[in-house]
């Protein structure tokens, strides 16, 4: 039978980030492949997560695939919510319970403490090499995505949520992120059946 | 330092504005934050209290004269039954450095209209007070007057208690602008200089066209400049870094777009003389955008591009340029306005990082947008008087209700905000700063 494991993420920053995510894992397969399906949804959008996460569900990934295969959804998210995120908040048992009903057979959920721009400092270095700034350049910002910004700003540029990420992303030693990230990733690893030590 | 700074103007951080007595406008209070949005039902008064900001500002520059023919001005009187002889009224709350210090001020004045042949009209009362701005600390009186009497503190020690002659139509912070041996004088200055942009041209087709023609006083002019394209250019020969940031922006948000070009085309001299009042000059040269596009095989000129991407394009561009206008709030009706709604999260959140000290003030009528926006941010303009415009902003209580309430329903906060505003018998006061039987 069939297996898909569905990306839900907002933002092409994200998907780029989750496909180097789902690649480090497939290096670290016994066998170097899965043994199912991989596919990354960007849902930022007016309708909001859960319906893009719906619509796209029952009418991109299940013709695609078929009722007989067995889907994993995987929920991506920042456990802070960011001033300019759409309100109310995301429910997420309700989208959880809506893909179980249209077919998904579980969820799980990689939520990146504080945001996913927390995740991606981990490699400070490599972002400051990407932006062209001095090697002692310092880093400042009551949050993740707030220190982001503010490199960004001092290369004369702008980095906001859902933004592509022009190259930054595939900067990333992704490796030293998934060691720094731990927990968090370990369902998403699990899924994928690659076992990673914590 | 933020990103859109570059050079040395400690401009007046506006905190707050209070306009009374402008058209329909009825003791509108409004706190900013880096983007503070008004929403109400189509002519209600969300323009008015654009307007009535501007004019607020624009009074404290103008000269006598000018004020006169200001408060002289029919069309802007309060023709309400209920506003009738209600004086203008304006308070401001700044932030600024002063000796090395963050200082609050709080400045207003009021004035009243001619509201008929016989009356002049005349300044009614201003008063200036300031304190360092740190919890508990007491304002300092700095100006005090009324119809009578203007006094203002004249040393650091003394009380405010120094008399000062004025006109009826003259401000008190206008003269003490020659008194440069006052402790305040730069606070002084700064209040004389504060400035707004207001951006309301739903159609920026015409700031596309290359032009020649140059308002007398504004040939160096970035903000308020008639052609966009020429201010592009000064941009680009001056601020190098912002025209890069201008571009990186934009083609953030239109990834088609590769480049923006801007050219300067030297023109044939004008033959022949321009009167010494004509108001304008002619320029030797015109400037034209364009665009180099992913799909096209050669750039195109900018004013080929869509309503949406040409209006866009020119609130960027003047945003980007505030920070050298020395301008304190950026006025924008309707940025949405044909703009597709999916680049509204994008379009927003580069608008605010584009932002340093200057703050944006936007009237929309889209739920997108609202949504986006935290409901902290939010002015609702609803009736408790039949034509008078009032705005509410949301209680502390009412900002979480509001969007627990919306996700009841399966709403966005912004559907479930428009649709009680167009609904009468709603209970949107319920979630207001209002008291419902006022």
């Amino acid at each position: 039978m069939n297996k898909c494991l569905i990306l839900f993420v907002e933002g092409d920053t994200e998907v780029e980030f989750y496909k180097k995510v789902v690649a480090h894992a497939r290096s670290l397969h016994p066998k170097n492949r899965f043994d199912t399906c991989i596919e990354y949804r960007n849902v930022k959008g007016i309708s909001g997560f859960k319906s893009n996460a719906i619509r796209k569900f029952k009418k991109e990934i299940k013709p695609k695939y078929g009722e007989d295969c067995i889907y994993t959804v995987v929920l991506c998210s920042d456990t802070d919510v960011f001033e300019f995120a759409p309100k109310p908040p995301i429910k997420w048992k309700e989208v959880e319970q809506e893909l179980l009903a249209g077919g998904a057979s579980k969820i799980i959920h990689v939520r990146a403490e504080h945001s996913i721009e927390d995740w991606f400092l981990y490699d400070a270095e490599s972002i400051i090499g990407f932006l062209r700034l001095g090697k002692n350049t310092k880093i400042s910002g009551a949050s993740g995505y707030e220190k982001l910004q503010n490199l960004y700003r001092q290369a004369n540029k702008v980095y906001f949520k859902g933004a592509k990420s022009n190259g930054m992303i595939a900067r990333l030693d992704i490796d030293k992120i998934a060691n720094s990230v731990g927990a968090p990733l370990k369902p998403l690893y699990d899924a994928l059946g690659v076992k990673v030590n914590q | 330092m933020g990103i859109n700074q570059m050079k040395g103007y400690d401009i007046m951080k506006i905190q707050a504005v209070l306009i009374d007595g402008f058209k329909n406008l009825s003791n509108v209070k409004i706190t900013f934050d880096n983007i503070t949005a008004l929403v109400a039902l189509n002519n209600f008064g969300k323009s008015n209290v654009l307007s009535g900001i501007a004019f607020g500002l624009a009074y404290i520059k103008a000269g006598t004269e000018d004020k006169m023919v200001m408060m002289s001005n029919a069309d802007l009187i309060p023709m309400n039954i209920k506003m009738q002889c209600r004086n203008y009224r304006y308070e401001m709350e700044v932030l600024t450095e002063y000796g090395g210090a963050d200082y609050r001020v709080l400045y207003g004045y009021e004035f009243s209209w001619r509201s008929s042949r016989d009356i002049d009209p005349q300044i009614i009362q201003e008063y200036l007070k300031i304190k360092p701005d740190v919890k508990g600390q007491k304002y300092t009186q700095l100006i005090s007057r009324n119809a009578g009497t203007a006094l203002f503190k004249s040393c650091e020690t003394g009380r405010c208690s120094s008399k000062i002659r004025v006109e009826p139509s003259e401000l008190v912070i206008n003269k003490l602008k020659a008194y440069d041996e006052i402790f305040y004088t730069e606070i002084i200055k700064k209040l004389n200089g504060m400035k707004m942009y207001m951006e309301n041209n739903l159609d920026a087709k015409s700031f596309y066209r290359p032009n020649p023609i140059i308002r007398k006083g504004y040939e160096d002019e970035m903000i308020n400049a008639e052609s966009l394209p020429r201010v592009v250019y000064n941009l680009s020969m001056q601020r190098r870094e912002k025209f890069e940031l201008l571009k990186n922006v934009f083609i953030q948000l239109f990834p088609d777009i590769e480049d923006i070009i801007v050219q300067r085309h030297k023109i044939g001299a004008y033959e022949g003389e321009l009167p010494d009042d004509a108001p304008f000059i002619i320029a030797n040269s015109i400037h034209v955008l364009y665009v180099k596009d992913k799909n096209l095989i050669n750039p195109i000129d900018f004013e080929m591009m869509s309503d949406g991407v040409k209006r866009v394009f020119m609130i960027l561009a003047k945003i980007v340029v505030s920070s050298d206008s020395n301008i304190s709030l950026i006025a924008i009706e309707e940025p949405e306005n044909s703009v597709h709604p999916s680049l509204f999260h994008a379009y927003i959140q580069i608008i605010n990082q584009l932002l340093t000290d200057c703050k944006v003030i936007i009237t929309s009528h889209s739920p997108y947008i609202i949504s986006y926006l935290e409901p902290a941010w939010i002015h609702v303009g609803i009736n408790i008087i039949p034509g008078v415009a009032q705005f509410f902003c949301l209680k502390k209580s009412g900002r979480k209700q509001l969007q627990n309430d919306a996700a009841e329903l399966n709403m966005s906060m912004g559907d479930y905000l428009f649709s009680m505003l167009s609904d009468a018998e709603s209970n949107i006061k319920d979630y207001l700063e209002c008291d419902a039987d006022e």
